[in-house]
């Protein structure tokens, strides 16, 4: 009784502290493991057109399955893969995403256009975005890294309107940014945050 | 210690014993060893994931190639858009994750005494064997064509120098000049490759010797992903149309091949001989040799296996995966082997624990390049129901017939960085 007792105990101070989920068990490696042919080992992505999704916030993760699965979100092979999770295992693959450090990998990028970026983002993104330590709003994706051509594709969704699941947040932010400046200086904080990538 | 009697004294040292055989046991498990016959999409994902499962496991790979050129992507190295250097990759990298790899070919399985005899004349023992050796050709089947003669007309449907002879000799051609391709009837590796194949070929033809042709000889009236083939073919081809820069021939109109003169490059079909500057043969396909010779394989000439584990129907602790084995639903791609890939490893892993396998999970995603801006694409998940890999819950697809041009170009880009992704787990 006592053991049993002890047993919730545990589970719910590592709720509470968000402590790594097993990441032994064979059962999650074998839903996570059909993922990363596309995105990755461990969800850290070297090609150039699939989002990172190590160190993907959780809510974010399921969030994004669950539009896609919907189709309300634009996608490709994800809106017929996203199909093939039940709820459960959709939480179980965002846990362990979300618990993966992201390994950033080198891209190419343009010096100058990296410096006018980080500016810009300091202005403009980093409330929602932080790039030291983990962005605080429960959806923001992590940006340093990512592949410049992902961004890209996935920032002319946002300004197209093709994506109807974009946040009011985010939608918004992006309007008064363009005002602000123009469209093509949101490629500068591409170039930023690709020159946060490794050597 | 006044209670220390002869019996407690005995209960210990048995405990001490049982601890020390224990602690052996423990340490036999250093001992229990994977051999895996193939260094592809299968095989490597499979000795990298039993790794990385149990350190204590020995894994070797028997390949007999120092090097390993994709097979996916080689589509583009013949159409003239990729290098061949860019599909070309070692084992090198495998040393860090502590996988041995063998040099030599796989000659002889047996099973009674849990070994593999090689070319060079190691014999390796192991505890399971893996089976990892894709397809092999069935030269009995066509009337006039064998091995001997793939240096004139390649089948170039195992990727490296085949894929160099192919694309020289399109590059060789003349304007105007025609090549012909043959399909052989499912199944075969890459179910969509062919008519890829045929899409790229076309594209080098419209920029380089706009009055060629390629002409598809199919021993089958369907094929994948056919309607989104055939619409980037009217788009970007003018299929359909006196100007088309290809054309297919299924069965019911002449298509199925039946005989070959590669003296004077004729192919016969059941109802009309053709003949072009080209041929680029696609031979009926079975699996691997070494899976044929060692009865792993049905009447079929491919491999039954559990389909929870993968585990040979015929042979116990021998285990088959990727474009060799019977997997239900599942086409033979590298993703589908990359998938049963880490399945087999886990079952494999499971079972040298003496514990149970966990419900397995499988993917496939497989893309076809029509052009350099149309990409097309199938898509599955897959699970284990009632001992029968089977699509999970409607996740199965295609790309939608009806889509923007921005569309069918993110899928060239997807294709692209599913390669880069799938090429890196491997090897890097």
């Amino acid at each position: 009784m006592l053991h049993q007792k002890f047993k919730y105990f545990i589970l719910i101070i590592g709720l509470l502290f968000n402590l790594p989920i097993n990441a032994a068990d064979p059962q999650i490696h074998m839903l996570v493991d059909t993922c990363i042919a596309c995105h990755g080992t461990d969800g850290s992505s070297v090609g150039s057109a699939t989002p990172n999704i190590a160190n993907m916030r959780e809510e974010l993760f399921v969030k994004a399955m669950r539009d896609m699965r919907s189709g309300e979100r634009p996608s490709t092979v994800m809106r017929i893969v996203a199909k093939g999770y039940t709820d459960s295992e959709i939480r179980i693959m965002a846990q362990f995403f979300s618990q993966q450090q992201a390994i950033l990998h080198h891209q190419d990028f343009d010096v100058e256009r990296a410096i006018k970026g980080r500016e810009l983002h300091n202005s403009y993104c980093n409330g929602c975005h932080k790039i030291e330590g983990k962005t605080t709003e429960l959806l923001s994706n992590n940006l340093a890294g990512q592949q410049m051509p992902y961004l890209r594709h996935r920032l002319t969704e946002f300004i197209n309107n093709s994506d109807p699941t974009i946040s009011p947040l985010m939608k918004n932010a992006l309007k008064h940014f363009i005002d602000n400046n123009s469209q093509d200086s949101l490629e500068n904080l591409l170039h930023y945050y690709a020159s946060l990538g490794g050597k | 210690m006044a209670n220390f009697t002869r019996r407690t004294f005995l209960a210990v040292t048995a405990t001490t014993a049982a601890g020390v055989a224990g602690f052996y046991a423990f340490n036999s498990r250093i001992k229990q060893k994977v051999v895996i016959i193939g260094g592809g999409a299968g095989g490597v994902i499979a000795a990298k994931y039993i790794r990385k499962a149990g350190s204590n496991i020995d894994v070797t790979i028997v390949e007999q190639n120092q090097h390993y050129y994709t097979c996916f992507m080689s589509n583009e190295v013949i159409g003239g858009t990729r290098a061949i250097e860019s599909i070309k990759y070692d084992y090198a990298s495998l040393a860090k994750y502590g996988i041995n790899v063998v040099y030599s070919q796989a000659t002889n399985i047996e099973a009674d005494l849990k070994q593999v005899k090689l070319q060079n004349g190691e014999t390796l023992s192991y505890d399971r064997l893996i089976v990892s050796p894709g397809i092999s050709f069935n030269w009995d089947a066509i009337d006039g064509y064998d091995e001997t003669m793939v240096d004139k007309i390649p089948h170039a449907w195992k990727a490296g120098s085949q894929t160099t002879i192919l694309k020289k000799q399109l590059q060789a051609m003349k304007n105007g000049e025609n090549i012909i391709i043959t399909v052989p009837p499912k199944p075969f590796r890459c179910p969509p490759g062919p008519y890829e194949r045929a899409s790229l070929i076309a594209q080098y033809f419209k920029r380089n010797k706009p009055n060629s042709k390629v002409i598809i000889l199919d021993s089958n009236q369907s094929f994948a992903k056919q309607n989104l083939f055939t619409q980037g073919w009217e788009q970007l081809y003018n299929y359909g149309t006196d100007n088309s820069l290809l054309e297919w021939i299924p069965p019911d109109r002449g298509g199925k091949l039946t005989a070959v003169d590669a003296k004077e490059m004729i192919i016969y079909t059941s109802e009309d001989k053709h003949t072009a500057a080209v041929i680029n043969i696609i031979p009926p396909q079975q699996a691997g040799k070494i899976a044929i010779d060692n009865g792993l394989t049905d009447a079929s000439g491919w491999c039954p296996v559990d389909q929870r584990t993968f585990e040979s129907s015929l042979q116990a602790d021998i285990y088959v995966i990727g474009d060799a084995c019977i997997a239900g639903v599942m086409p033979k791609s590298a993703y589908s082997a990359n998938s049963q890939a880490k399945v087999c490893a886990q079952a494999v892993t499971a079972s040298l624990r003496g514990v149970e396998m966990v419900n397995p999970s499988l993917v496939n995603t497989c893309y076809s390049i029509v052009g350099d801006e149309f990409g097309i694409s199938v898509a599955g998940v897959y699970r284990v129901e009632n001992g029968k890999i089977l699509v999970s819950q409607g996740a199965s697809g295609s790309s939608p017939i009806k889509a923007s041009a921005d569309y069918r170009k993110s899928e060239v880009a997807y294709a692209h960085s599913l390669y880069d992704n799938i090429t890196h787990e491997m090897f890097d």
